[in-house]
């Protein structure tokens, strides 16, 4: 019952910068109820508090990256058939309307990352895993500076290193 | 004990120590006595709240890394090139640094730099120069013990594997 | 020869990742000394690295700088900063994180969720007025911070692994340019 006040909710809704992504929320809205799914949506009056957390909680480089997005959504499972649903994503997602920006193949890991920019802006940035042991979905909106991005996991600490191999960077 | 006396024998010795995992933080030996120093000096200065800490040392510890990331992080905003991601992925040592190493140094840190994922090189690094138990590994990694010895194989043979390649190289040469 | 044959046998295990420290240790003290066998150079440079990065050591002065620069005056006793707390609890809480799935997720943004969108008229988009956080948000906050964290070092971890892979094969030719550049000096 809850989730299905959520779902609706969801459908319902427009999102101030998700309202041009209907292709992910459908697909995001298909797997929500599942609860074999791990599912995070931080929502942009979530970004606007986070924004507000003192300067000693955050790590500084990982806030100004932060304080431009205006949503986050994540997808994952861990599946025997993690290609299967990756391949499925990469059909559902029209994936034709973003612009490719790596694509990644590691062995049996399938790794893509397509972006959609408004002029010079980045506006969206989708991240998409599929391997013989998991599933991965990573959707960032907002206002995106990839370098910025690119630059965190250099001087990442191990705790950057360890949530890799949490969900499984498997070479 | 005072603190001055728990100081010099608790958290002083911790030095060298210290010391080398700020240079393999910030891979600067210069950035990274000064890291150990501006760390001591904080401690001592919050030596009121010593008994709050379980861990003293560990405490300390994590001082030293957070703050090398951060002297990392800054510097790497001033020289990193801003031309897309491969660039990014290339980092060299500073300038002053290549002064402090020895060229058997120099040639493997930048084997491992250039050639593994990070998290075989982090392995390798913890084992080899650091000198930890792979349960220790494991627990600073939050990783399967397993995954320790495997993915530190697979690094050492990937060094193992250039080095061959450079030897034949040069032999072929002469 | 007999002493070559254990460090050879001691060298296969070294990249089987089965040797232990002190085992690694031997096959350091073997490495470094003067006499080794041509045919067991090539690894040489693997140990001497080793061995120089484990010497090093700050400046002999460092001890006496060091103290000359403390405060040793007796302190006043001063209250436990919130700053301190906030360092431990988010230490704490990173830990924990790092020990969950992102599980513990769902119900964050499930209730954050229901608590905005169902409660609060959905056309509006709320302002935040710069005030700080109460208790609950910030702890919400805190959580979302921690996630978007995670999520962000994954996507930078994958791109930096998509030029590594590019760059892997480039490497190794610039690996052989440098070593042909200082033979040839």
């Amino acid at each position: 019952m809850k989730y299905g006040i959520l779902i609706i909710a969801f459908l319902a809704m427009s999102f101030q910068g998700f309202s041009q992504n209907d292709a992910i929320t459908k697909y995001f809205n298909q797997y929500v109820e599942d609860t074999s799914f791990t599912v995070v949506y931080i929502s942009p009056k979530m970004f606007g508090m986070i924004a507000k957390l003192s300067e000693d909680e955050v790590e500084e480089d990982v806030q100004q990256v932060i304080k431009d997005l205006k949503g986050l959504r994540v997808l994952m499972k861990d599946d025997s058939d993690g290609i299967g649903y990756y391949n499925e994503a990469v059909k559902t997602l029209d994936l034709k309307s973003y612009e490719e920006l790596m694509t990644v193949r590691n062995g049996e890991q399938n790794v893509r990352f397509v972006v959609k920019d408004n002029g010079d802006i980045i506006e969206e940035l989708l991240l998409l895993v599929g391997s013989p042991e998991e599933f991965i979905m990573i959707s960032f909106v907002g206002k995106i500076d990839l370098d910025k991005i690119a630059k965190l996991a250099k001087t990442a600490d191990i705790e950057g290193l360890e949530h890799l191999e949490k969900v499984g960077s498997h070479q | 004990m005072n603190p001055l006396e728990h100081f010099k024998t608790q958290i002083l010795p911790m030095k060298d120590k210290l010391f080398r995992v700020s240079c393999r933080i910030t891979n600067d030996a210069s950035e990274a006595e000064d890291v150990v120093q501006e760390v001591f000096i904080k401690v001592w200065d919050l030596r009121n709240e010593w008994s709050k800490y379980n861990n003293l040392q560990g405490w300390v510890m994590q001082l030293i890394k957070n703050k090398s990331i951060d002297k990392t992080r800054s510097k790497h905003r001033k020289t990193t090139s801003l031309d897309g991601v491969y660039n990014m992925a290339q980092h060299g040592n500073s300038p002053e640094q290549t002064a402090v190493l020895s060229d058997s140094m120099r040639q493997i840190k930048t084997l491992m730099s250039d050639l593994l994922p990070e998290k075989q090189r982090l392995i390798m690094e913890l084992r080899d120069f650091d000198e930890m138990t792979y349960q220790e590994i494991a627990a600073e990694l939050v990783i399967p013990i397993n995954h320790v010895k495997v993915n530190l194989s697979r690094a050492r043979k990937t060094i193992r594997e250039a080095l061959i390649e450079t030897e034949n190289f040069l032999s072929r040469e002469n | 020869m007999k002493k070559y044959q254990h460090i050879e046998q001691l060298l296969d295990k070294y990249w089987e990742g089965e040797t232990t420290l002190a085992e690694d240790k031997t096959l350091q003290k073997f490495f470094t000394s003067e006499t080794i066998p041509v045919e067991l150079q090539t690894f040489q440079s693997l140990f001497q690295a080793k061995s120089d990065i484990q010497r090093q050591s700050l400046s002999d002065d460092f001890d006496s700088n060091l103290l000359a620069m403390l405060d040793t005056s007796p302190k006043v006793v001063q209250m436990a900063t919130t700053s301190e707390n906030i360092v431990n609890t988010q230490n704490i809480q990173a830990a924990e994180l790092q020990k969950w799935r992102w599980i513990a997720g769902i119900a964050a943004s499930v209730a954050l969720f229901l608590a905005v969108y169902i409660v609060m008229p959905r056309t509006e988009t709320i302002e935040i007025a710069k005030s700080e956080l109460n208790e609950k948000d910030h702890k919400e906050a805190l959580k979302s911070y921690e996630q978007t964290k995670m999520a962000l070092m994954f996507v930078s971890a994958k791109m930096n692994q998509g030029a590594q892979t590019a760059a892997k094969g480039l490497s190794k030719v610039k690996n052989l340019n440098q070593i042909i550049n200082q033979t040839e000096q």
